[in-house]
């Protein structure tokens, strides 16, 4: 099979499972503080991210963001969504480079990031930085969320890339061409 | 256990000591004396609308009538947002709040209302 296709069926797949994630979890009531998510979508954007580079979890990511906000949200809730989703996107990417962590360390910035960027957002709607008073109980949230998301994405991309080995090619230069580990 | 998961494990371990250490400065040592009097704070993007007291039940709609409303609501010494027209209705989740410290926020319409004690006002 065309490796390319063959990725592109995977990349699509994961995208579903994003946007599946992300209709369960609207579905889940707040809990005890305002604004508190599991993340549950991130699992599919951390297997990406893993699983092949941050291009690819990007594009995971914004297609997740757009089809769960006209789905299930309103033009306010994307840009919400996007400012949290794309800084946790750099913060986990920028963790993957450093190198020394497993998924559970790149899971645990993107959930960290994820609130932070929404506290930040939430601090220039309201013009008042006491809305940070719930911040460290959100990140602690955030944190736990992060590492249960970290340890299941790690199972998932030993499988993926167990069942699936041609998943990890990428088109450089025009050619096909087999994804080398990144160098240390 | 990989040097990765190690690593990964020692981080998180990091983080959570120093939120946690964070989270026991707010609550035991940010906190002044209990005032017995508490204001309710209401603000729209960051401009004051109401000073409440909390003794007095009262009920008001903040922002417009048909749209982008939000329904306050005080009761029994607690303010709440009762109703609200936004999407996530985060602010109604909240419940009532009374503590010096806690708010209700609703991000969409800008509102925010959060608790002061008497002598704070700035």
């Amino acid at each position: 099979m065309n490796p390319i296709r063959h990725k592109a069926a995977y990349l699509g797949l994961l995208c579903t499972a994003a946007v599946l994630l992300g209709y369960v979890e609207s579905m889940i009531p707040v809990f005890t503080v305002p604004g508190m998510k599991l993340g549950l979508p991130n699992l599919a954007i951390v297997t990406v991210l893993y699983l092949y580079s941050w291009r690819e979890a990007l594009l995971v990511s914004l297609v997740r963001i757009a089809v769960n906000g006209l789905l299930f949200a309103n033009l306010f809730g994307v840009f919400f969504s996007l400012a949290g989703g794309l800084f946790s996107l750099v913060c986990m990417a920028a963790v993957k480079r450093v190198g020394i962590f497993d998924c559970v360390g790149g899971s645990l910035a993107g959930g960290g990031a994820h609130n932070l960027g929404q506290i930040v957002v939430a601090v220039i709607l309201v013009e008042n930085v006491r809305i940070a008073y719930y911040f460290i109980l959100l990140a602690m949230s955030g944190l736990t969320a992060g590492v249960l998301i970290g340890l299941l994405s790690g199972i998932l991309v030993r499988r993926l890339a167990k069942v699936a080995p041609k998943i990890n090619v990428r088109e450089q230069n025009g050619q096909m061409t087999h994804w080398r580990k990144r160098r240390r | 256990m990989k040097r990765e998961q190690r690593n990964s494990l020692i981080l998180a371990a990091a983080l959570f000591a120093v939120l946690g250490a964070a989270f026991l400065v707010q609550r035991f040592l940010l906190r002044g004396p209990d005032g017995p009097t508490v204001w309710a704070v209401v603000q729209v993007g960051g401009r004051e609308l109401q000073r409440l007291d909390l003794s007095k039940d009262v009920e008001f709609r903040v922002g417009n009538d048909e749209i982008d409303y939000n329904l306050v609501r005080v009761e029994g010494g607690k303010i709440m947002v009762a109703e609200a027209d936004c999407a996530d209705e985060i602010c109604v989740y909240t419940g009532a709040v009374s503590q010096p410290g806690e708010l209700i926020a609703c991000l969409p319409h800008g509102l925010l209302i959060y608790i002061e004690k008497a002598g704070e006002q700035n």
